[in-house]
């Protein structure tokens, strides 16, 4: 044993490079297996640092990257002074806002109404039936939601007619396509988002509803005033993680949005799309795609601060 | 609240849901219905399509026809399975080397693939380097660069590292080498952690829509769910998009289930490892 342990002390001792070639050479097999993925890595997620540059240029395709000259914050400047880009921030964060303030405890509440239930299986068969779109394209949903909403024969102008409702052409209407993203997003993700929610109130411990049945609290003022609290902490990290992907409302636009109501709905991530890969404007882009991680950061780094001022304790 | 309420409650909730399953499943019936509907009822306005009054499978079928689609299909397929395999290879193989903490350098490797979920380049730069990898309209440029993602990556390694160290200990003392431990042993009781991520690669890869868009051009490259796209959406929003099909309703729809069925298959297992693998992600995280 003593032995042993002096053999490890000295190995401690000795420079970190030996420590290397020694386990390089011993385990040889495991730097092989390492060796495929650790190079995606590289390649795939640290080597487009050096295109962020572009954001810093004068870029054209025609000179390359490093012969376009430098020219400072020249392209942010004209992100702020471009009308577009603040309309799609603007729209970017009202959608957010929406899709916060109207879906955000709705998973919380699907939550604590079915966990009340205790029909076994009814409740594994709403689950399956709640999760399902979440497995699904934004494309299908799209799809199906484009059906459904169908000016001249889609099911939900049907159903107005019958009201005396003219047909409203949803997905094409200003004033109504917002309110098709929000309604398409709560319905695809909220029951799929309970799920975290369903666990938090597991491990909530019994003795506490046991404490509170013999002071006389009824069902409600049990949802109410024990699992409702101890759901906060869980709620506050899935708004921080809906916080950190706040700019990154992306693909449920692109899927379903089109030219007529694009000044409602252009969001950032279709915006340096439109003028990065359609517009060849790779520079001003770049530019855009660099604002929308930094201002990411910055949104929940504040989150995180403003519920340590008001809590005590930060989020993460 | 007496024990009559408390019961009235559990009816009111119970009633509350079917009606949330029937709002959830009330599309999907739709979608079906007109899918199996013969196309001048399918074309019907002013009806609700909820139950077909004829079946028929002529939609399913003649959308066959079309070469556009069964090309779709196919590189919808060929992304799917070829991505799923080298993605699940490259991520076994790295989530199994990081598990070895004990190693130089493992537990760098695992702070730099944790980085990537913090700070991401965007797509730009993501496009600028596919570019010049010249994997433009390469079903390739839609594999490669999803081959390996973080939250899988954490899935494997968190399984590799919860694996009892007496096992390879053993094998070594058997005279095995680590790379017949890895075969022999660690391979085969990997199984489940193996079977659930590829069931979550092959959803992403299947689903996968903005990547084909941005990364390939020419129309016999597109996968299924771009030119669902375009089926399904634009011919409705714009009146135009997929100008070459045009496509009774019956035959769209039928499109839609044919990119459906396939997650529907899996569907019972992705529901139970993905709550699993998520209830995991929330304990670590």
């Amino acid at each position: 044993m003593e032995v042993i342990q002096k053999i490890e002390e000295k190995t401690r001792r000795k420079p970190v490079r030996n420590k290397f070639l020694r386990d390089l050479k011993k385990h040889k097999f495991i730097y092989l297996l390492v060796l495929p993925g650790f190079l995606h890595i590289l390649l795939f997620d640290y080597y487009p640092f050096y295109y962020l540059q572009i954001a810093f240029k004068d870029y054209s395709v025609f000179r390359g990257i490093s012969d376009s000259p430098w020219i400072g914050f020249q392209n942010f400047v004209d992100l702020f002074e471009s009308k577009y880009f603040l309309q799609s921030l603007g729209n970017t964060l009202m959608i957010n806002l929406y899709m916060l303030g109207f879906g955000f405890f709705v998973p919380v509440i699907i939550a604590i109404l079915i966990n009340e239930i205790r029909m076994v299986h009814f409740v594994r068969t709403v689950q399956s039936v709640l999760y399902l779109p979440h497995f699904l394209s934004w494309v299908i949903i799209g799809g199906i939601f484009a059906t459904m909403l169908s000016p001249s024969s889609g099911l939900v102008n049907v159903i107005l007619g019958w009201f005396g409702v003219d047909p409203i052409f949803f997905m094409a209407d200003t004033r109504w396509f917002r309110s098709v993203l929000v309604f398409s997003q709560i319905w695809k993700e909220a029951g799929w988002g309970s799920i975290i929610f369903l666990a938090a109130i597991v491990g909530i411990g019994t003795e506490q509803y046991e404490s509170a049945i013999v002071d006389g609290a009824n069902r409600f003022q049990r949802m109410l005033y024990i699992t409702f609290p101890s759901l906060v902490p869980t709620m506050l990290v899935v708004l921080l993680l809906q916080i950190s992907k706040l700019l990154k409302l992306f693909e449920q636009v692109f899927v379903m949005y089109n030219p007529v109501v694009a000044e409602v709905s252009e969001t950032l991530g279709t915006y340096v799309y439109q003028i990065g890969i359609m517009r060849g404007d790779i520079a001003f882009a770049t530019a855009a795609g660099i604002f929308n991680s930094i201002f990411s950061l910055v949104l929940v780094l504040a989150a995180n601060h403003i519920v340590k001022m008001i809590r005590g304790t930060p989020i993460i | 609240m007496g024990k009559g309420n408390s019961k009235l409650f559990d009816w009111i909730n119970m009633a509350g849901f079917v009606w949330l399953a029937i709002i959830m499943l009330l599309p999907f019936l739709n979608v079906i219905t007109l899918s199996l509907e013969p196309a001048h009822i399918a074309a019907e306005t002013g009806v609700l399509h909820l139950f077909p009054r004829e079946i028929t499978f002529e939609a399913y079928i003649s959308i066959w026809q079309y070469g556009s689609i069964q090309s779709a299909f196919m590189n919808s397929a060929f992304i799917t399975v070829t991505g799923t395999l080298l993605a699940v290879l490259a991520t076994g193989m790295l989530a199994y080397g990081l598990s070895h903490r004990e190693i130089t350098g493992m537990r760098l490797i695992t702070y730099l693939a944790l980085l990537t979920m913090v700070f991401k380049t965007g797509i730009m730069p993501t496009y600028m380097l596919v570019k010049h990898l010249g994997l433009i309209d390469s079903l390739w440029a839609v594999i490669i660069p999803q081959m390996l993602t973080a939250f899988n990556l954490i899935l494997m390694k968190v399984f590799f590292e919860q694996l009892p160290k007496e096992l390879s200990e053993s094998a070594r003392m058997d005279g095995c080498t680590e790379m017949g431990t890895f075969f022999r042993i660690i391979i085969p009781i990997s199984a489940p952690i193996i079977a659930t991520i590829s069931l979550f690669y092959a959803v992403e890869y299947w689903n996968e829509y903005f990547t084909a868009v941005m990364f390939l051009t020419s129309v016999d490259k597109k996968p299924l769910q771009v030119l669902l796209r375009e089926i399904l959406i634009e011919s409705v929003n714009e009146g135009s998009g997929a100008d070459s099909l045009n496509l009774g309703k019956n035959m769209k729809m039928a499109t839609a289930v044919y990119a459906i069925v396939p997650i529907l298959f899996v569907y019972p297992f992705l529901q139970k490892h993905f709550t699993k693998g998520i209830l995991l992600g929330a304990v670590k995280g």
